[in-house]
C-alpha cells in the first residue's frame, strides 16, 4: 500500500463524484473524520458545492460535520503527537526527581552589596551558660552557617604573646559555636504562642496571650526570673519595668551555677562590699592552684577563662629560660582542670578546707604572716587527719610533701597567683569555708586584685543567684510568674511547689520546658527567637559592649523576649512611654522564614520595637562624646563590640580575720561509704543546650563519654562496689538520703577512693527530641541521658559530701564512649617533658630522642628520605601543614564543634558511637599516665590489680587529626585513586570517586579516616542512635507513624545549617580531615585575583580558628617566615615530633609539641646511664630510634 | 572368592577397584543424572538455598541502608566479608592443585576426585568474589575497579593490592572456569549418548560441542588440557599470594609480614583438602560413588592436609618469633594480644584446629577413618575461617594508636552472611551433583585395570597376590 502524498487540491476526489466517506475504497484506509474534513477543505476551497443537494447534506449537517472535526480531528495530528509525547518526555524525567520545595527563598532582589555564592559576615553576640560571648556569623544566602569569636572584642583575644610573638584572636568556646543548631532545631515551638492543655500546647494568637497576661498583670505580685542581665539596654528594660511595676516586681537573676557562696564567702572575707562576683585573670598568673575545683570545665567559667588558661600555660622562652605556668590540683575527681595539672594530689573533697588551711599555714610561715585564731584552731585539729601522698622525686626518696611543696611554688610566685575554687560543685552553702580559705590564700598573696579581681564587673550586670531566685519563686504565690531565658524547674527542686502555686505562668522561651509544664493547665508560652534571631546587647566585662543584631529572619512564628515583655506592660495598662511606639503605624508585614506565619508587629500593636529600644539606649548610653548617630549605630552593627580598653583592677581588699567567726573554716562531712559530688557537665554544662546533637556527641574531655550521664567510680572503689572485672557495661542503683536513682557506672581513673560522681545537666525531659530517652531501652529500666543530678542536691545546694550508697543491679548499660583504651602502653604516641629537664637539654638529645621534622628542599622534595612516589609527591610551592602544642591543648573539644560545623559532620547518634562510628574528623586522644615510661601494662581487665593501682594518674590530651602524610599510607592502597595528594600537600579525598573499600582506613596508622555507614546525613540522631536497620526497615513498615522511630525524626530544618562550600556525603563513602580545603581554596583564588600572596596566619582550619588556646597553628611549611615554619624551628629537636614518622616513614605535615611538665623531676624522668639498654628497650621502642633499624629498613 | 566392594575392603594401593569396568564407569557416574534425587538431596538443597537466601537478604538490606548492618567499626573496617573471601578463595585452591599440579605430575590418584575438586574450585571462586564487591560502601560503582576507558581518562590505581586482587581473581576465575569446562566435555557426550529424554540430550549435545570422540578430538582435548594444566599452576601459587598482599603491603601491626605469601598458599591448600574431604565423603556416599572415590584417594587427601597443617603451624610460630626478634613494640603486643585479648578464643581455635586436631592423622587409623576424617576436616574448616578473623580483624583492632582501639562485634547479619555463603556454595554444589558427571569419566577409564570386563576378577584376586602394575600408584 503506497502512500498517497496530497500534493494538489486538485488531486482531491470531487464531491460530486463520490460520497465522502463510504464509496472510495482509496479512501478507506481513511476514517469518518478524516472524509469529513476532506470535504470540509473542499467545500472552503470552493472546489465543490458542499452545501449543495448533490451530496444531500443539509448546512446543518454540514456544520454538524464541522463540529464534529472540531472536536475530533484537531490537534491530534503527527506533529502534534509528537510534540506531545516529547513534552511528556520531558516533564515526566523532570519529575522524576522529587524535591520538596524550600520556604527560604533566596534574595529575588539581591541585597545591595552581597554577591550570591559569597558569604556575608554579620557581627552579633550569642548567649550560652548566661555569658554573653561577641561572634561573627558567616551567612549564606541569610542562612548562617557557622559562628566565629569576634577579634573586635578584647575578651574572644588572648593577651600573652607567644615566643612568635602572636597572640590569640576571634576565638569561640564550644558551646556558642553549637548554638548555631539550636537555631535550627526543628524541636523549637513552631506555631507562635500556646496555652499549657494537660500534656499539650493549645496554639492561641500573640492579641490572646497579651490580653491574657496584661489582664493578669493588672495587680497581684509580679515575679520575674530571667537569665543572668547584662548590657545597657537589657539593664535599661529591667529598671524600666520595675519601674512599671513598682514594688510589686520582683526580679531575680537566675543560673544554675550561680556563685552564690563565692559572693558570699568574699562579702565575710572582705566586707560586705565585696561581696560580689569576681573576674579571674588567669593570663596574669604563673602559679594556679585549684581546690576540688574545675577551673576550666567547672560550670562557671568559659571563654575568657579558657583563652587566660592558655597564655597562663604558654612556653615561653627557650632553653634554660624556658618556662610555662605551673597548675597545681588538689582534687578527689578527676576534673578537666586535674586533668592538665602539673602536680595533682588526690584528697577528699571533705579534707580540702583543711589543706587550704594548712597551705595557708605553710604560706604564712614563708612570708611571716599569722593564721586567724579560728583557722588555727581548727587546722591543728585536722591536720592530723591529713594523709596525703607525697610528690614524687628524683632528689628526695620519700618525695615531697604537696602541701609544703605548694606553699613554696605560691610564695615564690606571690602577687602572680591564684588560687581557685569554684564551679558548679561549690554554689552551696557547704562550701563557703572552702572559698573563704581561698580568699585568705589569694589576700595574703596579694594575689586579690591582679589574677583575681572585681573591679571588671559590669556595672549593667545582675549577678544571677539562686537564693533570690528562691525567694523570688516563693513570692509568686498567688500572683504572676513570668519566666524569660530560665528554666528553673529543671535545676533548681523547690521550683516545681512555687510554679504550681502561681496564678498565672508566664514563659519566654523558645520552647515548652520543663518549667512551662510544671505550671497549671492554662501556664502560657511566648515563643522567643534565637539569639541570632533577634536584637540584643551585652556587657561581659566593664566598658567592653557587644551588641546582638538578627543574622536571619526569625524561621518560626516568634518574638523577643524584650518585646514580649514590653508588650505585656502596656497591655497591663503600666507601660511607661519607652515602651510605647512613637506613633502607632503599620510597618511592612514580615513572615517567618520557615512556618511563612506573619510576624507580630510591634508598631501595630502601639509597643516599641526591642531593635528601636536598644538603639536607643545605645546612644543614649554608650555613644562617647556624642559623635553622629547613625555613624555610631553602623560602626557599632559592624564591629559588634564598643569599647574594650580594660577596666581598672579593683584595689586589693584585706582579708578581714573576724569573718571567720561567722564561717567555721572546715565544713564537717558526715561519714559514710561513699560521698558523692555532683559537678556540672564538662560539656552540657547545665543543660539547656541538651537537644544540640553536636554537644551530645560530643565526647566529655576526661572520661571520653558521650551522649549520657553517668557515675564516676574509683578503680579503688571498684570491687568494693561488688562489680567484677568483666562487668563493662556496669548499672548500679546509688542512694542519697531518700533519693535512689539508676545509673551506668564508669571506672574513671584517677578518682579518689571514697569518692562517686556524677554530672548536673542531663535529664532534661522537656528538651526535644535529641534529648529525649530512649522509650525501648526505658522500658529495661535505665537510661543515661535521663539521670538528673539536681534532684540529688543536698540542703542549702549542697554538692558535694552527700552521704551516699550505690549497690550493683544486675542490667547492663553502656556508655557510649569513643576511647576504650587509655594507656598508651610505652608507645611514643604523645610525648611529655619536664621542665627542670627541658631547661637542662632541651634537646633531649641525652634522652635518645631524635626525630627529624620537615625537611623539604628548594626542589620540593623531602631530603634524605625514601620516597615511593618519585617525582609525584613534589611539593616545590606551597606546603599545608600544622603545629599541634600538647602543652596548650585543655580538650575543651572547641576544635571538635568548629570542625563539625565547618565540615557538615554528621551527627551518628548514640548507638553509633557505641559501635565506635563517631564521625570527628578531629578528636582529642586522652592517655593517662602520659609518660610513656611508667606504663606498661596494658590494662584491658578493671579487676585486675595493676588497674586498681590507677589512682594517680598523669594525663596527656592529643588532638587527632588527618595528619597530611607526605607518605601516605591510605594513598597506596586506596584501588579508586580517591585519595590523593593535591599540589599543595593535601591529602585529599575525592567523594565521588570513592568505592567505600575501607582499606585506606585499615592502613591509616592514626586511624582518623571516616566511613559513611550509613546515609548520617538523612537522618536527625539522637539517643536510639541512626535506628537499628530493622527498625529503620522493617520496623517502619510495620509501625507506621510510630513516633518512636527515630528514623521518623526530619531533618528540617537542620540541613539549613549544613555549608554550602563541602559536599554532604553520601552512604559508603570514606571521609576525613581536609585541612579546610573549602578556605585554602579560597586563598588561592583571592591570590589569583589580586596577584599578591596572602598574609600568614589570614586563611586558617576551622579548629586552629576555634582554638581559645591556640594550641594548633596552621600554615604554608615551605615558608620559613610563617608562624607554624617559626614555631618549629624555634622548638628543640626531639621536643617537636611527628608522630609516627620514625617507624612508618609517613612523613606527616602535622608536628606535636610535647606536653611540658612543671613538676619535681622524678626517678622515671632521669636518664640512668643504661638508658639506652633499659627495660624500655626491651619493649623495642628505643630501638626503634636506632639509625640502624629505622634507617636501615626504610633505605 | 569374589570380595565385596565395601570400600574399607578395597585393596591398598588400587585406586579403582579391580572389578570396575568401562561400561560401569559410565553407567555409574552418569545414573544419578538421570534419576530422580533422593529425599537427602532435596532436604539439602532446601536448606543451602535458605541459607543462601538468608545471604542475600542481607545483601537487599545493605544495599537500601548502607554497611552499617553488620559489624564494622572504625579501627576494624575489615569484617567477616573480608574473612569470608579469603577463606573461600583458599578453599578454591585445592582444587586447582589437584587438576592441574597433580596432573602434570603424573598423580594418577586424582582421576576420581577432580572433577568435584574443581567444582569446588568455581564454586568457591564464586562464593569468593561476591565478597570484595559486596564489601564496598558503594557495590554499584565497583566497575571503577576494572580499567576500562573513559573520557576522563580516569584509572584505577595500581599500587593498590585490591586492583592485584581484581585482576588475580578474575584470572583465576576463568581460567578455573574453562579449565574445568574443558573437561566436562567428554563426559558431556557421554551424557548426551545415554540420554533418553529429548530435551536432555540437546542441552547435553550443545554443552558438548558436538564432541564425537574421534581420535582428532582426543588429540586435540588432550592438548589443550595439558596446556591448561600449565596455565593453572602458577595460579595456585600466584592467587593467594597476591591476595596476601592486601595484607603484607599494608602498615598494620600483625599484616605487615613477608611471610605471608608462602603462608597463604599453604593455607589455602590446608583448608581446600579439608573442604575436598568434606564433601567427598558424604557425596561418594550420597552418589553410590564408593567404588571410584575410595578410601585410598581420601586417605592421600588427609596425607596433604597432615603435611600442610605442620606447614601452616610453622607460619603460625614463625609469626610469633619475627614478632620478637624484630623488637617492634607494635608487632610484639599485636602478638600477645592475639593470645591474651578478649577474642584470644579466636586465636586459640585457630591452633586448636590447624595445628593439634590433623595432627590425629599421623594415625593410619584415623587416616583411613570416614568418620574420623570427617571429623577433622570439619575442624580444618572452623579453623581456617579462624585463622583468617584473627589475622584480619584482631590485627585491625589494636593496631598503632591506642586511642583508636576497638574491638569487632559480629551482628545477626555477619552471620547470616557467613551462613549464607556457605549456603550458596552448597546450592551450587548439590545443583552440580545432580546435573553433571561428579567424576572424570574418560579419565577414569584410564586408570582401569580391566576395562572390559574380559579378565575374571578371580585371576587376579587371591590371598596375597598383588594387583597388576597398572593400578598401582605410579
Amino acid at each position: 500500500m503506497s502512500k498517497h502524498v496530497w500534493s494538489d487540491l486538485a488531486e482531491l476526489p470531487r464531491s460530486g463524484a463520490t460520497a465522502p466517506s463510504t464509496s472510495q475504497p482509496a479512501r478507506a484506509e481513511f476514517g469518518a473524520d478524516v472524509a469529513a474534513a476532506l470535504a470540509d477543505l473542499r467545500s472552503r476551497h470552493g472546489l465543490t458545492t458542499v452545501s449543495s443537494a448533490a451530496e444531500g447534506n443539509t448546512a446543518d449537517e454540514i456544520d454538524a460535520i464541522r463540529a464534529e472535526l472540531q472536536r475530533g480531528v484537531s490537534g491530534v495530528n503527527r506533529r502534534g503527537l509528537l510534540q506531545l509525547t516529547g513534552a511528556a518526555a520531558v516533564f515526566a524525567l523532570a519529575g522524576c526527581w522529587h524535591k520538596d520545595p524550600d520556604t527560604l527563598v533566596p534574595h529575588a532582589n539581591q541585597p545591595e552589596g552581597t554577591t550570591t555564592g559569597n558569604a556575608v559576615w554579620y557581627s552579633t553576640t550569642l548567649r550560652s551558660g548566661g555569658r554573653a560571648v561577641a561572634v561573627i556569623a558567616k551567612t549564606y544566602d541569610g542562612r548562617p552557617i557557622k559562628l566565629e569569636g569576634n577579634p573586635d572584642c578584647p575578651l574572644n583575644n588572648g593577651t600573652v604573646a607567644d615566643n612568635q610573638g602572636n597572640v590569640a584572636r576571634g576565638k569561640l568556646d564550644t558551646r556558642t559555636q553549637a548554638s548555631l543548631m539550636d537555631l535550627y532545631d526543628p524541636d523549637r515551638r513552631q506555631t507562635g504562642p500556646g496555652r499549657k492543655q494537660g500534656d499539650a500546647l493549645q496554639a492561641i494568637g500573640w492579641d490572646e496571650l497579651d490580653a491574657t497576661v496584661g489582664a493578669a498583670l493588672k495587680q497581684g505580685p509580679v515575679t520575674l526570673i530571667t537569665g543572668p542581665i547584662d548590657g545597657p539596654a537589657r539593664r535599661q528594660l529591667i529598671d524600666d519595668l520595675k519601674k512599671a511595676f513598682g514594688a510589686r516586681l520582683t526580679h531575680a537573676a537566675y543560673d544554675a551555677y550561680a556563685p552564690d557562696a563565692a559572693i558570699a564567702a568574699r562579702g565575710l572575707a572582705f566586707g560586705d562590699a565585696h561581696a560580689k562576683p569576681a573576674t579571674l585573670r588567669l593570663e596574669r598568673a604563673s602559679v594556679i592552684v585549684t581546690l576540688g575545683s574545675d577551673l576550666l570545665g567547672g560550670g562557671q567559667t568559659g571563654l575568657p577563662e579558657q583563652i587566660g588558661f592558655g597564655d597562663f600555660r604558654r612556653r615561653i622562652g627557650h632553653g634554660e629560660a624556658a618556662t610555662t605556668g605551673q597548675l597545681i590540683s588538689f582534687e578527689p575527681t578527676l576534673s578537666q582542670t586535674g586533668a592538665l595539672a602539673d602536680v595533682r594530689v588526690r584528697c577528699a573533697m571533705g579534707e580540702l578546707a583543711i589543706v587550704a588551711w594548712a597551705i595557708a599555714d605553710e604560706v604564712a610561715k614563708l612570708i611571716g604572716a599569722t593564721l586567724p585564731a579560728s583557722a588555727r584552731q581548727a587546722l591543728d585539729a585536722n591536720r592530723g587527719a591529713l594523709a596525703l601522698k607525697p610528690i614524687a622525686s628524683a632528689e628526695h626518696a620519700e618525695g615531697l610533701d604537696p602541701i609544703a611543696y605548694t606553699a613554696r611554688q605560691l610564695v615564690a610566685a606571690k602577687g602572680k597567683g591564684l588560687v581557685y575554687v569554684g564551679g558548679a560543685t561549690h554554689c552551696g552553702a557547704n562550701s563557703v569555708p572552702l572559698h573563704v580559705a581561698a580568699n585568705y590564700l589569694n589576700a595574703i598573696l596579694g594575689n586579690e586584685g591582679v589574677t583575681i579581681e572585681t573591679g571588671s564587673n559590669a556595672a549593667s550586670a545582675i549577678t544571677p543567684s539562686i537564693s533570690a531566685t528562691e525567694r523570688a519563686l516563693t513570692a509568686a504565690s498567688g500572683g504572676t510568674l513570668i519566666v524569660v531565658d530560665a528554666n528553673p524547674v529543671f535545676s533548681l527542686p523547690m521550683a516545681e511547689a512555687a510554679v504550681k502555686a502561681a496564678t498565672t505562668v508566664v514563659v519566654l522561651a523558645d520552647r515548652g520546658d520543663e518549667t512551662l509544664f510544671a505550671g497549671n493547665d492554662g501556664a502560657l508560652l511566648a515563643p522567643t527567637p534565637h539569639g541570632l534571631e533577634s536584637w540584643g546587647d551585652a556587657e561581659p566585662r566593664a566598658g567592653v559592649f557587644c551588641l546582638q543584631q538578627p543574622c536571619i529572619q526569625p524561621l518560626w512564628d516568634s518574638r523577643a523576649a524584650e518585646e514580649s515583655l514590653m508588650a505585656f506592660a502596656v497591655a497591663a495598662g503600666v507601660a511607661p512611654d519607652a515602651f510605647k511606639a512613637a506613633k502607632p503605624e503599620k510597618a511592612a508585614a514580615r513572615v517567618a522564614v520557615c512556618s511563612r506565619a506573619p510576624l507580630w508587629d510591634a508598631l501595630a500593636h502601639g509597643v516599641r520595637p526591642w531593635q528601636d529600644y536598644v538603639r536607643s539606649v545605645w546612644l543614649a548610653k554608650v555613644r562617647q562624646g556624642g559623635g553622629d548617630e547613625r555613624a555610631f549605630w553602623t560602626a557599632a552593627l559592624a564591629r559588634g563590640c564598643v569599647g574594650g580598653a580594660t577596666a581598672a583592677d579593683s584595689a586589693a581588699p584585706a582579708f578581714n580575720d573576724a569573718a571567720l567567726a561567722g564561717a567555721a573554716p572546715v565544713a564537717p562531712t558526715a561519714p559514710a561509704r561513699f560521698e558523692l559530688v555532683l559537678s556540672a557537665s564538662r560539656i552540657m554544662r547545665d543543660g539547656a543546650q541538651a537537644n544540640n546533637a553536636w554537644l551530645q556527641e560530643t565526647s566529655d574531655p576526661v572520661s571520653k563519654a558521650t551522649w549520657d550521664n553517668y557515675l564516676a567510680v574509683s578503680t579503688g572503689d571498684w570491687q568494693k562496689l561488688g562489680l567484677p572485672w568483666y562487668a563493662k557495661h556496669t548499672v548500679v542503683t546509688l542512694t542519697v538520703g531518700a533519693a535512689k536513682v539508676k545509673v551506668p557506672v564508669h571506672m574513671q581513673e584517677g578518682q579518689h577512693p571514697g569518692t562517686l560522681e556524677l554530672f548536673l545537666g542531663w535529664g532534661r525531659t522537656r528538651a526535644g527530641q535529641i534529648a529525649m530517652p530512649d522509650d525501648t531501652r526505658l522500658r529495661g529500666g535505665i537510661d543515661g541521658v535521663t539521670v538528673n543530678g539536681f534532684a540529688l542536691e543536698g540542703a542549702g545546694h549542697q554538692r558535694w559530701g552527700l552521704a551516699a550508697d550505690a549497690t550493683l543491679e544486675i542490667e547492663s548499660y553502656e556508655i557510649a564512649n569513643t576511647q576504650s583504651h587509655h594507656h598508651m602502653d610505652g608507645r611514643d604516641v604523645a610525648l611529655d617533658d619536664v621542665v627542670e629537664l627541658h631547661r637542662k637539654d632541651p634537646k633531649l638529645e641525652a634522652r635518645g630522642h631524635h626525630h627529624a621534622l620537615w625537611q623539604t628542599g628548594a626542589d620540593g622534595r623531602e631530603h634524605g628520605r625514601l620516597n615511593l612516589w618519585g617525582h609525584t609527591h613534589i611539593f616545590p610551592g606551597r606546603r599545608w601543614g600544622m603545629v599541634i602544642d600538647m602543652n596548650q591543648c585543655i580538650a575543651c573539644q572547641a576544635c571538635v564543634v568548629a570542625c563539625t560545623v565547618e565540615n557538615n559532620v554528621p551527627v551518628v547518634g548514640r548507638d553509633e558511637v557505641r559501635k565506635g562510628r563517631e564521625m570527628h574528623w578531629i578528636r582529642i586522644d586522652r592517655y593517662y599516665s602520659g609518660h610513656s615510661r611508667n606504663d606498661k601494662r596494658a590494662e584491658e581487665r578493671p579487676g585486675d590489680q595493676g588497674y586498681i593501682e590507677k589512682l594517680d594518674v598523669e594525663v596527656v590530651f592529643q588532638p587527632m587529626l588527618c595528619q597530611h602524610c607526605g607518605h601516605a599510607p591510605c594513598e597506596e592502597v586506596c584501588p579508586a585513586t580517591a585519595t590523593m595528594r593535591n599540589e599543595e600537600g593535601l591529602n585529599i579525598q575525592v567523594y565521588n570517586r570513592c568505592i567505600g573499600t575501607r582499606y585506606c582506613s585499615n592502613n591509616c596508622p592514626y586511624k582518623v579516616r571516616r566511613f559513611n555507614f550509613y546515609e548520617y546525613s538523612k537522618y536527625r540522631a539522637g539517643p536510639h542512635g541512626s535506628g537499628a536497620p530493622f527498625d529503620r526497615v522493617v520496623g517502619n513498615l510495620v509501625s507506621e507513624g510510630s513516633t518512636s522511630s527515630q528514623a521518623e525524626l526530619s531533618q528540617r530544618p537542620l540541613e539549613m545549617v549544613l555549608n554550602p562550600e563541602i559536599t554532604v556525603r553520601s552512604k559508603g563513602v570514606m571521609e576525613k580531615c581536609n585541612f579546610c580545603v573549602q578556605r585554602t581554596r579560597e586563598v588561592r583564588e583571592v591570590e589569583k585575583a589580586s596577584g599578591r600572596k596572602h598574609r600568614d596566619g589570614a586563611i586558617t582550619t576551622a579548629c586552629a580558628q576555634a582554638c581559645p588556646t591556640e594550641a594548633i597553628v596552621f600554615g604554608d611549611i615551605n615558608d620559613e617566615s610563617t608562624r607554624v615554619s617559626r614555631t618549629v624551628a624555634a622548638a628543640p629537636t626531639g621536643y617537636a615530633y611527628l608522630l609516627l614518622d620514625k617507624e612508618l616513614n609517613t612523613r606527616p605535615s602535622v608536628a606535636y609539641l610535647r606536653r611540658l611538665r612543671h613538676r619535681p623531676v622524678t626517678a622515671e624522668d632521669v636518664p640512668t646511664p643504661h638508658a639506652a639498654h633499659g627495660p624500655r628497650d626491651a619493649a623495642g621502642t628505643q630501638g626503634f630510634d636506632d639509625e640502624q633499624s629505622s634507617h636501615g629498613e626504610q633505605h | 572368592m569374589r570380595p565385596t566392594l565395601a570400600e574399607y575392603e578395597n585393596p591398598q594401593g588400587t585406586l579403582i577397584h579391580p572389578t570396575v569396568t568401562a561400561r560401569d564407569v559410565t553407567a555409574d557416574v552418569i545414573a544419578p543424572i538421570f534419576r530422580l534425587p533422593p529425599l537427602t538431596w532435596w532436604i539439602g538443597l532446601g536448606v543451602a538455598m535458605f541459607f543462601l537466601g538468608m545471604m542475600l537478604f542481607t545483601f537487599t538490606i545493605q544495599m537500601c541502608e548502607g554497611l552499617g548492618i553488620i559489624g564494622l567499626n572504625h579501627p576494624v573496617m575489615w569484617g567477616s566479608y573480608i574473612t569470608n573471601f579469603v577463606f573461600w578463595i583458599g578453599i578454591g585452591h585445592a582444587g586447582t592443585l589437584i587438576s592441574a599440579i597433580l596432573f602434570l605430575f603424573r598423580q594418577r590418584w586424582r582421576t576420581s576426585i577432580n572433577r568435584s575438586a574443581e567444582a569446588m574450585t568455581i564454586f568457591a571462586v564464586m562464593c569468593a568474589g561476591i565478597f570484595p564487591l559486596i564489601h564496598t560502601g558503594r557495590p554499584w560503582v565497583d566497575f571503577w575497579l576494572f580499567p576500562y576507558p573513559n573520557d576522563r581518562a580516569l584509572w584505577p590505581q595500581f599500587r593498590s593490592p585490591l586492583m592485584w586482587d581484581v585482576f588475580a581473581i578474575s584470572t583465576y576465575g576463568t581460567t578455573s572456569l574453562i579449565f574445568w569446562y574443558l573437561g566436562l566435555i567428554p563426559d558431556f557426550a557421554s551424557v548426551r549418548d545415554k540420554a533418553k529424554n529429548p530435551i536432555q540430550r540437546a542441552i547435553y549435545s550443545i554443552a558438548s560441542f558436538g564432541w564425537k570422540g574421534t581420535v582428532r578430538d582426543w588429540n586435540h582435548y588432550e592438548r589443550a588440557y595439558a596446556q591448561f594444566a600449565w596455565i593453572s599452576t602458577p595460579l595456585v601459587l600466584s592467587v593467594h599470594s597476591t591476595v596476601s598482599f592486601d595484607f603484607a603491603v599494608s602498615k598494620v601491626p600483625g599484616w605487615h609480614t613477608t611471610i605471608f605469601p608462602p603462608y597463604f598458599v599453604a593455607g589455602a591448600i590446608f583448608g581446600g583438602f579439608g573442604m575436598v574431604v568434606f564433601l567427598l565423603v558424604p557425596m561418594r556416599k550420597l552418589l553410590k560413588l564408593e567404588k571410584y572415590i575410595t578410601i585410598n584417594h581420601l586417605e592421600y587427601c588427609n596425607k596433604i592436609i597432615l603435611a600442610t597443617s605442620m606447614i601452616v603451624g610453622y607460619a603460625y610460630a614463625m609469626e610469633f618469633f619475627a614478632a620478637w626478634y624484630s623488637e617492634s613494640l607494635y608487632e610484639r603486643s599485636q602478638f600477645i594480644y592475639r593470645m591474651t585479648g578478649p577474642h584470644a578464643w579466636i586465636f586459640w581455635s585457630m591452633a586448636l584446629s590447624n595445628c593439634v586436631a590433623p595432627m590425629f592423622f599421623w594415625f593410619k587409623g584415623v587416616r583411613r577413618s570416614l568418620i574420623g576424617m570427617w571429623i577433622i576436616s570439619i575442624f580444618v574448616n572452623i579453623g581456617m575461617w579462624f585463622e583468617r578473623a584473627n589475622i584480619f580483624m584482631l590485627s585491625l583492632e589494636r593496631d598503632h594508636l591506642p586511642s583508636s582501639w576497638d574491638h569487632w562485634v559480629g551482628t545477626t547479619f555477619d552471620w547470616m552472611v557467613v551462613v549464607g555463603s556457605f549456603g550458596m556454595f552448597f546450592t551450587l554444589f548439590m545443583i552440580y551433583c545432580k546435573v553433571m558427571p561428579t567424576i572424570a569419566i574418560a579419565e577414569v577409564k584410564t586408570v582401569l585395570v580391566n576395562p572390559t570386563g574380559a579378565r575374571d576378577p578371580a585371576d587376579y584376586h587371591d590371598a596375597g597376590a598383588p594387583p597388576p602394575a597398572t593400578n598401582r600408584e605410579s
